[in-house]
């Protein structure tokens, strides 16, 4: 009785044992999957033949699976059938050498989820022996595909950063070549400009020494024509002279008045020559430039022609203080040359009225010349100032022609401009500019 | 005494020559006139080389009518010998040429001359200027060391 009283309380108190060790049990139990819930990883736990014992809430969220359809399965449905072989290879492996490690170091795993799309994966495995003996596997798998979109980004990244590099490194290049290139270039130009200058120069020395060549030529010229074109001028009017006058009477009227031609010719050309070699020398000579008083210079003119003509009823009117910044000898000879006209191409008039002033035209000082003469047919104004043209006859009015074309010379050589209005029987009136 | 009034004329144009003595002669000046026909041959009859070797050199022209243009040695530098040698360096010389160009004219009194003269077309103007040239330079002008 005892005995059983005594097995009775062991019972008892094995019983109560028992029931705190399941308590405790339980405890832990709960402990572990409490632990496992909370794992920020999927968390897949197998036995030694790869079938699913537990998983995680992480698990059922990265595969998509709930975990009554994972439990019970082999651990294959997790991954992509086409690494179905290889993996019940490396499993078999592992359960022969089980090892704490990171499976698929240095490679690219992956997950396969329910509905059979991949994801990317790191996995690493913890074996698991039981005091029962008894073989389990812990993998440990995180979802890397967010790593990987960032991997992939940053790889896009550094690639389109090195593709920017290479591009601003070829821009660069390019500038540094162009750069090249115009430093070249500009030598180059630098080259071809010293070599246009000295072929300038060149050709202005060459062209100054030709125009000096013709200067000279002129000046040569105008000395043989000087010198030369008059001596046979004197033979024929000396001669004939003598002839004249040592043996008058063996000539007729007829013979004489021949031998009168002959003369008058050749002092008429004598005065050609004379005016032509003037011409020639207002193109040559040297311009001095000072205020000159056209004013004075004019009445000192107007005196003169009346003085040669006194019978006649010339009346002047010259603008008070008309001074001009001009060569005071080439504007006399202007000057003499305009009024000479002036007073020669009236004298058929009863009263003659010369004026000389100053007109404004457009802001710009115009002088001019006026007189009430005979004028001239407007129709032949361009022949006004050419060397030698006459408008008028030698018997009606005497001259050479070579007047206004000096006078056209002097005012050019001012930088000024002369032209001319004119009515048959009203009168003539020059214009003319000063720009010096 | 008129005799001794020589009138050195260096002229090469044989019309102007001519013309001269007859402008000359119908002015009533019988002067002996000389005529050189350069200005080499001038030179010599003035110093007494050339073709005038011996001449008595003392002996000078009472004027010299030069003309510009001539062969050989030209008027102006016919003109600078005289006036560099102590023998003629006084002589009177008129310069009778065609040009009226006034670098002829200025060069010509730089180079000495005493008067300028442009030989004028008309006959009668020139035989008027030989005449007033005659008048002055003959018998209105006087020379020194000469009586």
């Amino acid at each position: 009785m005892d005995q059983i009283i005594s097995n009775t309380a062991d019972f008892e108190t094995s019983e109560a044992m028992l029931e705190k060790e399941l308590a405790e049990h339980k405890k832990s139990e709960s402990k572990f999957k409490g632990l496992l819930e909370s794992a920020p990883d999927s968390m897949v736990i197998t036995n030694g033949e790869g079938v699913i014992l537990m998983v995680n809430a992480q698990t059922e969220r990265i595969f998509r699976y709930h975990r009554s359809e994972m439990i019970g399965k082999k651990v294959e449905i997790l991954i992509p059938r086409r690494f179905h072989d290889k993996h019940t290879h490396h499993r078999h492996d592992y359960v022969e050498n089980p090892k704490v490690r990171a499976m698929g170091a240095g490679m690219v795993l992956y997950g396969r989820r329910s509905d059979g799309s991949e994801f990317p994966v790191e996995v690493s495995l913890s074996p698991l022996k039981l005091d029962d003996g008894e073989f389990m596997v812990i993998s440990a798998i995180r979802d890397t595909s967010r790593q990987k979109e960032i991997e992939d980004e940053i790889k896009k990244i550094n690639e389109n950063l090195e593709l920017l590099i290479q591009e601003r490194t070829k821009d660069l290049e390019d500038a540094l070549m162009k750069e090249k290139e115009t430093r070249l270039e500009n030598a180059k130009l630098n080259e071809e400009l010293q070599h246009a200058n000295a072929e300038l120069e060149q050709r202005v020395a060459k062209r100054t020494l030709e125009l000096e060549a013709i200067n000279k030529e002129l000046e040569a010229f105008s000395y043989s024509v000087s010198h030369d074109l008059r001596a046979p001028l004197r033979s024929i009017d000396g001669f004939s002279n003598k002839l004249l006058k040592d043996y008058s009477s063996g000539f007729d009227d007829q013979a004489k008045d021949y031998f009168n031609r002959i003369m008058n010719a050749s002092r008429k050309m004598g005065i050609l020559i004379d005016d032509l070699l003037k011409l020639a020398r207002l193109s040559r000579v040297e311009m001095r430039i000072e205020k000159v008083n056209l004013t004075e210079i004019a009445w000192g003119i107007a005196s003169e022609l009346k003085e040669s003509n006194p019978e006649r009823n010339v009346e002047f009117q010259i603008m008070e203080d008309m001074v001009a910044t001009a060569d005071r000898n080439l504007i006399q000879i202007a000057l003499q040359n305009l009024l000479g006209n002036a007073w020669k191409y009236s004298k058929n008039k009863a009263f003659t009225l010369i004026e000389f002033g100053i007109i404004k035209n457009a802001g710009e000082e115009v002088y001019f010349i006026k007189d009430n003469g005979v004028g001239f047919d407007m129709r032949y104004v361009d022949k006004l100032f050419g060397a030698f043209q006459r408008l008028h006859s030698v018997t009606e009015f005497e001259g050479t022609g070579i007047g206004l074309a000096t006078v056209q010379r002097i005012i050019r050589r001012h930088h000024g401009n002369i032209w001319a209005e004119s009515e048959v029987d009203a009168g003539t009136t020059f214009y003319f500019t000063i720009n010096d | 005494m008129v005799k001794e009034r020589i009138i050195l004329l260096v002229e090469d144009n044989p019309d102007d020559e001519l013309l001269t003595l007859l402008a000359f002669k119908e002015n009533e000046i019988g002067n002996e006139v000389v005529i050189t026909r350069d200005g080499a041959e001038a030179l010599d009859y003035l110093f007494g080389t050339g073709k005038f070797q011996g001449r008595d050199v003392s002996v000078l022209p009472q004027v010299v009518l030069l003309d510009l243009k001539l062969p050989k040695v030209d008027g102006l530098e016919v003109l600078k010998q005289i006036r560099q040698n102590d023998l003629t360096k006084l002589l009177p010389v008129v310069v009778l040429t065609s040009s009226k160009e006034e670098t002829d004219i200025v060069k010509s009194y730089e180079s000495g001359a005493n008067s300028y003269i442009q030989k004028p077309v008309d006959f009668e103007q020139f035989s008027e200027a030989i005449k007033q040239l005659g008048l002055y330079w003959l018998l209105l002008n006087e020379l020194p060391g000469r009586k």
